[in-house]
């Protein structure tokens, strides 16, 4: 059983809650990163989206290059991510997958039929469409001024 | 001959909180790990070992008990080729230090205030 005085956990206390803001602190500041990629990672899967509508079955070299653009552009910014980010805020984590869920179901769900089916009138904002969820994400993952 | 009370009960009771403090956290450094990680979903092993001010071989043989106890969870990944570590609380580990932390709030509740 552990012995402690009061000093001591006093002590030990102030000196726990000294880390806690320690990384609070450094999670702000590392947030940014977070909120780009979030984000990226969204207005990437949209444009996947309309550029398949553009080019699938019509131009198969363009279709073959804009994939190729977004694996690099993918690629390019996970790995900024993780070079940036050393800490990351809590429910980080849970926030990115649950959009990231939301954002592929709709993806998925334009490629099986909207893609084929529809014109530019409802493909594009169906695009923002696909992109929002991650980008309300990032904007709630931003630190706020003040906080 | 027993001399207990009849109405006493044989197992005593512990009331005062340093019986709530968990002796897994109570060694500084682990503890440090524990509050540096508190704030984080995951924290680099190079920012913990820096906040913390241990060296790495120090860092690595305190996360190995905590993760063996089922307290941290550690991820090891690469940055290009570089290898890197993650470290995070699990729910287990998170529940434990809010209890040992708030352990040691009672029992520092008790110092008597300068008059």
């Amino acid at each position: 059983m552990s012995q402690i005085s009061p000093e001591q956990a006093r002590n030990q206390l102030d000196a726990a809650q000294a880390l806690i803001c320690t990384t609070e602190e450094a999670a702000r500041r590392n947030a940014y990163v977070g909120v780009i990629t979030t984000a990226g990672v969204g207005v990437l899967i949209a444009a996947v989206l309309a550029v398949s509508w553009a080019f699938a079955g019509h131009n198969n070299l363009a279709f073959a290059l804009s994939f190729a653009a977004y694996g690099i552009s993918l690629g390019l910014l996970i790995a900024w991510q993780r070079s940036h980010q050393h800490v990351f805020q809590r429910g980080f984590g849970r926030a990115y997958r649950n959009a990231f869920l939301v954002t592929m179901v709709l993806y998925a769900f334009g490629i099986a039929w909207l893609i084929r089916h529809v014109g530019w009138v409802i493909i594009t904002p169906y695009c923002v469409l696909v992109a929002l969820p991650m980008l309300i994400a990032a904007a709630r993952m931003a630190p706020r001024s003040g906080r | 001959m027993s001399v207990m009370p009849p109405d006493a009960s044989p197992i005593p009771v512990l009331q005062h909180p340093r019986h709530r403090l968990n002796d897994m956290i109570h060694s500084p450094v682990r503890l440090s790990i524990m509050a540096a990680l508190a704030s984080a979903d995951q924290a680099e092993f190079g920012f913990v070992r820096d906040a913390i001010e241990v060296s790495d071989s120090v860092l690595s043989k305190q996360v190995t008990i905590l993760e063996s106890a089922g307290y941290v969870k550690v991820v090891k990944g690469y940055v290009g080729k570089r290898p890197r570590t993650w470290l995070g609380l699990t729910r287990a580990g998170r529940t434990a230090l809010i209890e040992h932390m708030a352990a040691l709030r009672a029992i520092s509740s008790q110092l008597v205030p300068d008059v």
